[in-house]
């Protein structure tokens, strides 16, 4: 099945150069079986058509603009969401939210997957002020993207085209042309800031400048892992945000711990309350009791592994309402097994509540919580019950590298802080 | 826009009327929201006028545009021909940026401009 999109340019009296030059027909159908989503009763002529008559520019300025948001973005209207949240998606995703005063059938465009739109119309009970009413009744239908992807870019160019050779000094041809090569093309200076903003549930065209910038300097680090994250969406599936922020959290190599982070949240429990170092040890006691593992043992948690680099990732997922953790490391080339297991804690044990946005970076934590946090790090990987089992009630600054290497590797910075920590490190 | 800014003009558009003003035939489309005939054009042009000048100082417009925005809304009152008063829900679209003229037609809930920001839609259609 395909979207099959037909326009044929026609003549109009205005004093709009634009409107004059992209005033046409425009048909909208499915082949196969065949639905002509634009066939309409006209009231006053008491005439059925097919076709619906108008200026095309502003569909096409419309689709030109939200493209990225259409065709890039997973991002689906959940009927739980607000009135705002769903207006926002509506006016991004529906036909009836081109403007203009047009009549355009109630089609509304839904993402269903990484391959896949799901066209939805519905039923159309007329307005007093339109002398259209479309026929259809309502029911949906899913292509492959490209399947309408194809024809509605065609649409675009075509208008692109018209304006250029009928009025090429329209202010809205540049509009247009840029809304167009900056959805489109990577080589646009916001392409990839559109892109991030699209991901988040924004149309670039509407935000305020300051916005954008603000965008811009996400955009700059364009992340692979944006890329891997949409490649593992389910190809035809509808996507939520929690899939969508647990497909960021795979692509991230944050891979399962075998539960879930909140099933896991709730088997470690509370931090209690105390000195920062011992609630830190206190809290790597629990992930150890959650995750079965030796008390005296070295315990990276393979989940810590990979990280994202990119500050647009998190950002998006913030916006997207993640609900699973991410972590992000400025510079890759400084991260490590400390720091990995480090920002653990914040995601078992820092104060959050179910469905807010996720994000670990420490600089936005206390000190406090940052002391917590590193403690329970060192207890993780340099376990003071496995030390303790090894050396003879005290240790030297000599005896720290074997003692790292006993404890698979542990960080010689962990196990001189565990130590000293404990009052075991004495002069040699 | 601000205190001292030239006003903005409506100037009406033929492709969304049934009657004949300012010298102009009418050219109603049948895909067009369609200007309610039982105004007349001077009172529309009146009422919209000042409708569109305080849209655009109350803030209910759209971002886009360096001077004049590209959409306003608004909710007037209009005198009828018959002498009643109707309540009309608008969009005003620009049609010349040079002098700030906008052309204007009904918008509902459920069919109007993207660029209308969600507080003004919820201020126009306040949630039950």
């Amino acid at each position: 099945m395909a979207l099959r999109v037909s326009h044929e340019w026609l003549p109009l009296s205005s004093e709009d150069p634009a409107e004059v030059a992209t005033w046409g027909t425009l048909r909208l159908e499915l082949d196969d079986p065949q639905v002509v989503l634009t066939e309409a009763e006209d009231l006053r002529a008491q005439t059925v058509c097919q076709d619906v008559a108008g200026a095309l520019l502003p569909l096409a300025d419309w689709l030109a603009r939200k493209w990225l948001l259409l065709f890039r973005s997973p991002r689906i209207c959940l009927a739980s969401g607000s009135r705002a949240e769903r207006y926002s998606w509506e006016r991004s995703h529906c036909l009836r939210f081109v403007g203009d005063g047009t009549a355009l059938p109630d089609l509304c465009f839904e993402p269903a997957g990484r391959d896949a739109i799901r066209l939805r119309w519905r039923s159309d009970g007329g307005e007093p002020e339109r002398p259209l009413r479309f026929l259809l009744s309502s029911n949906s239908a899913t292509l492959l993207r490209g399947k309408v992807e194809v024809p509605l870019a065609a649409l675009v160019d075509g208008v692109l085209a018209r304006l250029r050779l009928r009025a090429p000094g329209a202010p809205a041809l540049v509009s247009l042309d840029d809304s167009w090569v900056r959805a489109r093309s990577a080589a646009h200076a916001d392409h990839q800031p559109a892109r991030l903003a699209a991901f988040a549930g924004l149309d670039w065209s509407l935000l305020e400048e300051t916005q954008r910038d603000t965008w811009r300097a996400r955009g700059g680090k364009a992340s692979l892992l944006f890329e891997q994250a949409l490649a593992a969406l389910p190809p035809n599936e509808p996507v939520h945000a929690d899939s969508l922020a647990s497909a960021l959290t795979q692509a991230a190599g944050l891979a399962e711990l075998g539960t879930s982070w909140d099933a896991l949240r709730k088997r470690v429990g509370r931090a209690q309350s105390g000195l920062p170092w011992e609630v830190g040890w206190d809290c790597a006691h629990r992930l150890r009791r959650a995750m079965g593992k030796d008390h005296d043992e070295p315990f990276s948690p393979p989940s810590l592994e990979p990280v994202a680099t990119s500050f647009d990732i998190e950002t998006a997922v913030a916006v997207v309402d993640g609900r699973e953790p991410v972590r992000f490391v400025a510079d890759p080339s400084k991260d490590n097994r400390f720091k990995r297991a480090r920002d653990v804690w914040p995601v078992l044990f820092g104060e959050h509540s179910a469905g807010t946005a996720w994000g670990s970076v420490f600089s936005r934590r206390s000190d406090a919580d940052f002391s917590v946090a590193r403690a329970f790090s060192a207890e993780l990987l340099a376990p003071i019950a496995g030390i303790k089992r090894r050396i003879a009630g005290a240790a030297d600054e000599d005896d720290i590298p074997w003692l790292a290497h006993e404890l698979g590797g542990a960080p010689e910075g962990c196990v001189r802080h565990q130590l000293e920590n404990h009052k075991l490190l004495v002069a040699p | 826009m601000t205190t001292g800014s030239p006003n903005a003009l409506y100037e009406g558009s033929a492709i969304h009327k049934r009657y004949s003003f300012d010298d102009k035939n009418p050219d109603l489309r049948a895909g067009k929201f369609e200007c309610p005939p039982d105004i007349g054009y001077g009172d529309a042009q009146r009422v919209l006028c000042e409708g569109i000048n305080g849209s655009l100082h109350n803030g209910w417009r759209s971002a886009r545009g360096s001077s004049w925005p590209e959409y306003v809304w608004g909710r007037s009152v209009f005198p009828t021909r018959a002498g009643e008063q109707r309540e009309v829900t608008w969009e005003a679209r620009l049609t010349n940026a040079g002098n700030g003229s906008y052309k204007a037609y009904p918008c509902t809930r459920d069919r109007h401009s993207d660029h209308m920001p969600s507080d003004v839609e919820e201020a126009l259609w306040p949630s039950e």
